[in-house]
């Protein structure tokens, strides 16, 4: 049982400047969560030497991870600082990291657009917009819409892309990442987003594409809404396949 | 490199390919060769010259081992070149597994050429290959080349067998998580299956000789000598 929370957090106060520890520590209160702690030592910015010292800078907006704005490495491991509890942390120092996939901004903030770069890559969205009325969408079967749903929830926090030993935002051209490769498969999964299905399964051929994934599947086991991303780059898997292959004997 | 996206994608699953069909195939057969050392140096090097005897050996060893082989393992290179391994971290038993892919593809990456010189090629280096039986049995008498070839066994088995997973996710046939995990527990059997039957095969060169549930030949030697010239059964092959 912890009396008190000591935090070791990296700190860096500008990209390429020297990345240094801090120790912090807290008086324990029972369920705080990690944001609740950097919200403390903000409060009150004194490490656990005594020194007087910059606050900690940070992401956060939903505090009940929907947003996916507070990703960082806890003990190593990415996760969501809102929704994770001291509690559940084995007893002794919490360390805190940026996730380390992606450039960085400031101590805890690092920049993600290399994940938005990838939901670009894989058309990442769905037209519904045009000059003229659309109309409903089609209907949809029960079991796709929950296997959908799965996929929705999504927020781009860019914890799977932190786990994947294969992704890095310093060379993303490598690879795409998983969390693109599950919104793809989502928006493959949608009736409309199915008439872009050519343009959607040709991104994801290229370089850094789908091939790219070592089947490590740190994604599916990080990722704090259970997504099944590995479900998902296996069909997905299927689905280039079969184009590959339909090109390769069908012209 | 300036690749097409076609491609790239073409490369990349040629890479998943080779390493079934035919490097996986070839090494199958080159168990089932090896067990036949089991049945002591004739039935062994009566298989050896039987494979010496094929048609069109020489356009097989270069189009159905070496360069599936030699491409399989280039694009195998940059594959673990890209990876960035965090198993600390993370030490889940499939991100385990992904490392030890690559391990041990780099492990082979060593081994491979070194087996392939020492014996295939051993003339080369004033060896003789007349009597494979003879040349594999004096080199697995040095404890340390020995270790060394149940490294290599262990490491081409799992390479083999964890790669078959990889290979049927690739080629979208484990769509499910729990499709990939059933199978996944398939792919490590045939792994150890590979594995033990690999080192049973090297067993069958030293003085002890390996596990034999099958008797391969009544005519061979038995019990403390199998390895000790049997006459052949059909009089050619024998050990020359």
């Amino acid at each position: 049982m912890r009396r008190e929370i000591v935090l070791k957090i990296q700190r860096q106060e500008r990209p390429g400047a020297p990345a240094a520890w801090q120790e912090f520590r807290l008086p324990y209160r029972p369920r705080l969560n990690l944001i609740a702690c950097l919200q403390e030592i903000a409060r009150r910015p004194v490490d656990a030497a005594g020194r007087a010292v910059t606050p900690i800078a940070y992401e956060s907006a939903c505090l009940e991870e929907v947003c996916g704005s507070c990703s960082m490495r806890v003990n190593g491991v990415p996760m969501q600082a809102c929704s994770t509890l001291v509690d559940n942390l084995p007893d002794g120092t919490i360390t805190l990291e940026p996730l380390s996939k992606f450039p960085l901004v400031r101590d805890l903030i690092v920049d993600r657009t290399p994940m938005f770069e990838g939901l670009k890559r894989v058309r990442g969205w769905i037209p519904i917009e045009g000059t003229y009325d659309l109309g409903p969408a089609p209907r949809r079967a029960p079991a796709e819409q929950g296997e959908a749903y799965d996929y929705s929830r999504c927020m781009t926090c860019g914890c799977c892309m932190e786990a994947c030993p294969n992704f890095s935002g310093h060379a993303p051209e490598r690879f795409v990442g998983p969390a693109p490769l599950g919104q793809a498969y989502y928006f493959l999964l949608n009736p409309t987003g199915r008439m872009e299905e050519g343009e959607r399964l040709e991104a994801l051929m290229g370089r850094g594409g789908i091939t790219a994934c070592g089947n490590a599947q740190n994604c599916a086991a990080v990722c704090p809404k259970e997504i099944p991303l590995t479900d998902a780059i296996a069909r997905l898997n299927r689905q280039v396949n079969r184009r590959w292959l339909a090109r390769l004997f069908g012209g | 490199m300036a690749l097409t996206d076609q491609q790239y994608f073409t490369l990349r699953r040629l890479q998943s390919l080779t390493g079934v069909l035919p490097v996986g195939v070839f090494l199958l057969e080159h168990w089932l060769t090896n067990a036949f050392a089991l049945g002591g140096a004739a039935a062994y090097n009566e298989k050896v010259d039987f494979l010496r005897s094929l048609p069109y050996l020489f356009l097989l060893e270069i189009f159905g081992i070496f360069v599936p082989i030699a491409f399989h393992a280039a694009l195998g290179c940059w594959i673990v070149w890209e990876a960035k391994f965090n198993n600390r971290a993370l030490p889940l038993r499939q991100n385990a597994l992904f490392t030890l892919q690559r391990v041990t593809g780099v492990l082979l990456l060593f081994f491979i050429p070194y087996h392939v010189l020492t014996t295939r090629f051993a003339e080369w280096f004033g060896g003789s290959t007349h009597d494979l039986f003879a040349l594999m049995q004096d080199k697995l008498q040095n404890p340390l080349t020995f270790a060394l070839y149940v490294a290599g066994v262990l490491a081409a088995s799992f390479h083999f067998g964890n790669g078959l997973w990889g290979f049927a996710i690739h080629w979208g046939l484990l769509t499910s998580k729990a499709a990939q995990r059933r199978w996944s527990l398939a792919a490590l059997l045939i792994a150890l299956a590979f594995g033990l039957t690999g080192i049973n095969s090297l067993l069958a060169f030293g003085p002890l000789g390996g596990l034999s549930p099958l008797r391969l030949q009544p005519a061979a030697a038995t019990g403390g000598a199998p390895h000790a010239a049997a006459p052949a059964p059909s009089g050619q092959g024998a050990t020359r």
